[in-house]
């Protein structure tokens, strides 16, 4: 979050409410987790060295997510940074223009056997490489590896196996020219290999350090959405930055659809409302797995892994209503508002926040549908979709503002809930009551005065005058046994 | 017929020696024949005594059953004479004999009838449900019409009633006025009728006596007269707006009890109507079972009433107002999904309840418009491109259930608002049965409020303009001053408040209970809807 001062006052005399959120950002937040601390160092593994290697390189891969997955609970951060770095080297082996294809097909397929050689590396990476470093002390990575435990190995491996399949195959087509995107499904399989498959990992990992239910792992169509919702976000902003580098993602279909013979039209001048309506079926297209997202998180018990699934989540759809009607993301880099992120990385604790999050970009994304859009219906029906899951999961009926949970009895439901809850009531009173009389013919001891200990409170009385009877016994021998003494003496 | 004569030769003494070894073995087969048939065939070097006779009997004894089968399937089938057909129905009428006769072709013999056990099955229940002969009341109306023609559509027998006839089809008509109940005895007496679907009801914007005749006493006149005439089945078309009083609707579901006051004259006769269709169920063998269907906002091809109204917006240049912020969530239904809603209740009424146990798997959302995307999962993928290798087992395997459409159960959560939640608590269950039930049938797309009208609007060519917005308060207030106006001024206010709260509250039902116990999913999405409501109209006013 760096800004500069200038920036700082242009943001307070232009928007306060937002500068507001950023001072408070400034002032209150502070990390869940220190990763260096030494009490932490069982579970982070900061007091190795080749550990404190692999959190300098997350440090160096990403900006992003490392602040988020040094948050995560006691072992899961350091399983999900070693997870993330595996894939990063994958991918950056994938990227590098400079190594030949009869080279680099053949290390992404092996690529998860090199984990369980001790001392791997990799040095061939393009000098421009920016993650080169990674290649070199991979090393460090597979000693780490090593050290977590079985199942987490395993969910890694089998993960870093499949995308480097995909990877190499998807490698191995381009060079002939057949990798082509051609409809929805086509973009649906790509982006499962690069992203959805990172999504299963995740669940298997969540599940394997046990800090999730186990049927999280299970539940890949979710996984994968949860993974699918992210990477299309990514493609639909990334729009001009692939384009001017050659990559092609979006679905021909849906460029075709409006007249275009190829990707690279879509900037050019004149073609922008046509460019819109292509741009409108991509944010359709990504809409479509809002209520998988939201499932998924609803299905999360752990807060830190909460914050650290749900908060990308609510940041793509806020990109989705940023780029959504928006001719700028034709021509150049498209975020959204920094306060508005910072505002998600703090409000965003549960699923029902992340419901009113996603409704209100819903609404925010519908006020600027037009009529002419040709996914006019279809995009009103995506969205009525994500309003319908929140009201399903939490009725508008309870309102919980300021902490207390009322019911708007104006609500029409009111009336059915409430004669639900006169029967409910109806029969656990009557149930009470054939309790309390069976009781009072069975157990005598039911008694309200029970509650008395007279028992313990004879047993005092009792004891008492027992001691003192004892007492008063051994006086008496003890006062004749002197007088018997005295009567000797004398 | 050697063999026969060394049958007759055991009696006599001297004969013995010259017996043949048939003879000797009991056997009409010819054992000598067979051995030099086994000897000159080289089967072996060296072939023994016994063999010979052996295989005689075999093939002896295997020739007389199929002879026998033979005879039977010929006697069977009336004839004097086996022909090689009764030998092919013999022969694959015996599971061990077609196992040794598994590659050998009969010649003339034809092919064994056979018909899979589940097209049986199928066929059988599908006899009992074509005995039903259905009258449709009402049936020169929008809907009503609709429905007899699918019913004419699926084979079966239907004949329609109505005050007038409207429709021009070869639907068979009566002539019939509901609120004389004798009319309709007479009718009912003549058609025999075993299924009765009652669609007729007053348009909206008439007086209160007419919806009093016609959906209170017509309704109670019909019912009667179908129980006295013997009728199995009845099928009322309620109303969702049965449980409307002017209040948001949102995901309201069946629980839901009808307004201490009703919004108007139109739904109060309509939920009284219902009241007394559902108080007539009755659930015995021989009693009729009833059950209403609730529709939202239809809408669809011979329907005058939603799209004059909307189509009078764009004659007055009035489709750049909007009312409210437009985020209240609306359904709509089109008439072919009412009219499938009809037939599944009409089909269903006399199955057993559901068991609830079902309803613990996700049921998702309605896909008619929106067709669900199949996420690919490394369970369930397609194969992608793969230049440089073969293609794996677990991979076909795999794109196998993804084009399949085979989807992972989903967990469900539900609330303890949620009409399925806890089953374990008898008083949050509805009844899980057709009979004597309500059910609301939406497209279950509901969308937002301008939405609707302003599709329909583009879809005749006129694209709205960026709507100018006015808050639902303000519309109150206007409302209001223009029914003064109206009222001073002594003309009808096209303006009012009841339009205002219309356009800005939210009305939209939960149809699971539709979904799981009808078994009803929408035919035809919205969109789809819209599209052949719209190709209907601009065929009709070519014509006229």
């Amino acid at each position: 979050m760096s800004m500069n001062s200038t920036d700082l006052l242009k943001l307070a005399l232009t928007h306060p409410l937002e500068f507001r959120t950023l001072c408070r950002y400034k002032i209150w937040y502070e990390p869940k987790r220190d990763i260096t601390d030494p009490e932490e160092h069982a579970t982070t593994g900061y007091d190795r060295e080749s550990m404190r290697t692999c959190w300098d390189f997350l440090d160096q891969t990403s900006r992003s997510f490392a602040p988020v997955i040094k948050e995560l609970d006691s072992v899961l951060a350091r399983v999900i940074c070693i997870f993330y770095l595996v894939l990063r080297a994958l991918d950056t082996v994938e990227d590098d223009m400079t190594i030949p294809i009869e080279k680099k097909e053949p290390i992404l397929r092996a690529f998860y056997q090199k984990l369980h050689e001790p001392g791997w590396n990799f040095t061939e990476s393009g000098p421009e490489e920016k993650d080169r470093n990674l290649l070199v002390k991979f090393h460090a990575v597979i000693d780490e590896y090593m050290l977590l435990d079985d199942e987490c190995k395993r969910v890694i491996a089998d993960i870093t196996k499949k995308m480097g399949n995909g990877m190499a195959d998807y490698c191995a087509a381009a060079e002939r020219g057949q990798s082509g995107v051609e409809n929805i499904a086509d973009f649906d399989l790509y982006c499962h290999f690069v992203a959805g498959l990172v999504g299963e990992g995740l669940s298997g990992l969540f599940a394997a350090t046990q800090l999730e239910k186990p049927f999280i792992a299970d539940q890949l169509e979710l996984s994968n959405s949860m993974g699918l919702f992210l990477q299309k976000t990514n493609i639909l902003r990334d729009y001009r930055e692939d384009v001017d580098l050659g990559r092609e993602f979006w679905p021909m279909s849906l460029v075709k659809q409006q007249g275009f013979n190829n990707r690279a039209e879509l900037k050019e001048p004149g073609n922008e409302e046509r460019a819109l309506w292509v741009i409108s079926s991509m944010v359709l297209d990504a809409l479509r797995h809002a209520p998988d997202v939201l499932d998924y998180l609803s299905l999360l018990k752990n807060q830190s892994v909460f914050n650290f699934a749900a908060i990308p989540q609510v940041h793509a759809i806020a990109t989705l209503e940023t780029c959504f009607m928006n001719p700028d993301i034709l021509h150049k880099n498209v975020k959204i508002r920094k306060a508005a992120a910072v505002q998600i990385l703090m409000t965003v604790r549960n699923p029902r926040d992340t419901s009113v999050q996603f409704v209100s970009y819903a609404r925010k994304i519908h006020a600027k549908l037009s009529p002419a859009d040709p996914n006019f219906i279809k995009l009103s029906v995506a969205l009525s979709r994500i309003e319908q899951w929140a009201e399903r999961r939490f009725p508008s009926l309870l309102d919980f503002d300021g902490g207390q949970v009322l019911v708007r009895r104006w609500d029409k439901r009111y009336i059915t809930f409430a004669e639900y809850d006169r029967r409910v009531t109806e029969r656990e009173v009557a149930e009470k009551q054939a309790d309390a009389l069976a009781g009072k013919m069975s157990f005598e001891t039911k008694n309200p005065e029970d509650k008395i200990p007279w028992k313990f409170f004879f047993l005092i009385v009792g004891s008492c005058i027992s001691l003192f009877v004892v007492i008063g016994i051994l006086v008496w021998f003890f006062v004749m046994w002197l007088s018997e003494l005295g009567k000797r003496g004398n | 017929m050697a063999s026969a004569r060394g049958g007759k030769g055991k009696m006599g003494e001297d004969e013995s020696k010259k017996m043949s070894r048939s003879g000797r073995a009991g056997l009409i087969f010819p054992v000598g024949r067979i051995e030099k048939h086994l000897r000159q065939g080289h089967y072996a070097q060296r072939v023994g005594g016994a063999a010979a006779v052996y295989l005689a009997a075999v093939l002896e004894y295997l020739t007389a059953e199929v002879l026998e089968l033979a005879g039977n399937a010929c006697n069977d089938n009336k004839k004097a004479r086996i022909t090689p057909r009764h030998l092919q129905l013999a022969v694959r009428n015996d599971e061990e004999i077609d196992k040794l006769l598994g590659n050998v072709d009969i010649m003339q013999g034809g092919r064994l009838p056979h018909i899979a056990s589940e097209l049986l099955v199928d066929r059988k229940k599908k006899k009992s449900a074509e005995v039903d002969t259905y009258l449709v009341v009402g049936g020169s109306g929008f809907l009503g019409n609709h429905i007899a023609e699918a019913l004419q559509a699926r084979g079966d027998t239907v004949f329609v009633t109505d005050l007038v006839q409207r429709q021009s089809n070869s639907i068979e008509f009566h002539s019939a006025d509901l609120t004389k109940k004798e009319t309709l005895d007479a009718l009912l007496a003549k058609l025999q009728p075993s299924c009765v679907i009652h669609t007729a009801s007053p348009i909206h914007g008439l007086g209160q006596h007419v919806y009093e005749a016609v959906n209170v006493t017509g309704t109670a006149n019909i019912l009667a007269s179908s129980r006295e005439h013997g009728v199995k089945k009845f099928v009322f078309t309620s109303s969702a707006g049965t449980v409307y009083d002017g209040s948001d609707l949102i995901d309201v579901d069946e629980r839901c009890p009808y307004p201490k006051k009703a919004m108007d004259a139109y739904n109060d006769t309509k939920a009284r109507a219902e009241k007394l269709v559902l108080d007539a169920n009755n659930d015995d063998k021989d009693g009729m079972r009833t059950c209403a269907i609730r529709p939202a906002g239809i809408f669809g091809p011979g329907d005058r009433q939603v799209l004059a109204g909307l189509l009078k917006v764009v004659e007055n240049n009035q489709t750049k107002y909007q009312i409210g912020d437009n985020d209240n969530l609306f359904d709509w239904t089109y008439v072919a999904n009412v009219v499938h809603a009809h037939l599944l209740a009409a089909d269903k009424l006399f199955n057993d309840p559901i068991d609830e146990k079902v309803f613990a798997e996700n049921i998702g959302f309605v896909e008619a418009t929106l067709h669900d995307i199949q996420v690919p999962t490394s369970r369930s993928r397609n194969i992608g491109p793969h230049p440089t290798r073969e293609v794996t087992d677990e991979e076909t395997q795999s794109a196998l259930l993804y084009n399949k459409g085979v989807k992972e159960v989903k967990p469900i959560v539900r609330t303890k608002f949620d009409q399925f939640f806890d089953p374990s608590k008898p008083e949050a269950k509805p009844a899980l049965k057709v009979s004597g039930s309500a059910f609301f049938i939406t497209n279950g797309e509901p969308i937002y409020f301008w939405d609707f009208p302003r599709a329909v609007w583009r879809g005749i060519g006129h694209i709205p303009p960026k709507p100018f917005v006015f808050s639902s308060s303000l519309g109150y207030f206007l409302g209001a001053a223009a029914e003064a106006f109206a009222w001073l001024s002594g003309r009808e206010a096209g303006f009012t408040r009841y339009r205002v709260k219309y356009a800005s509250s939210s009305r939209y039902y939960n149809i699971e209970k539709a979904r799981r116990v009808l078994g009803y999913e929408p035919v035809v999405g919205i969109e789809d809807g819209i599209h052949k409501t719209l190709d209907w109209y601009k065929a009709t006013q070519i014509k006229s």
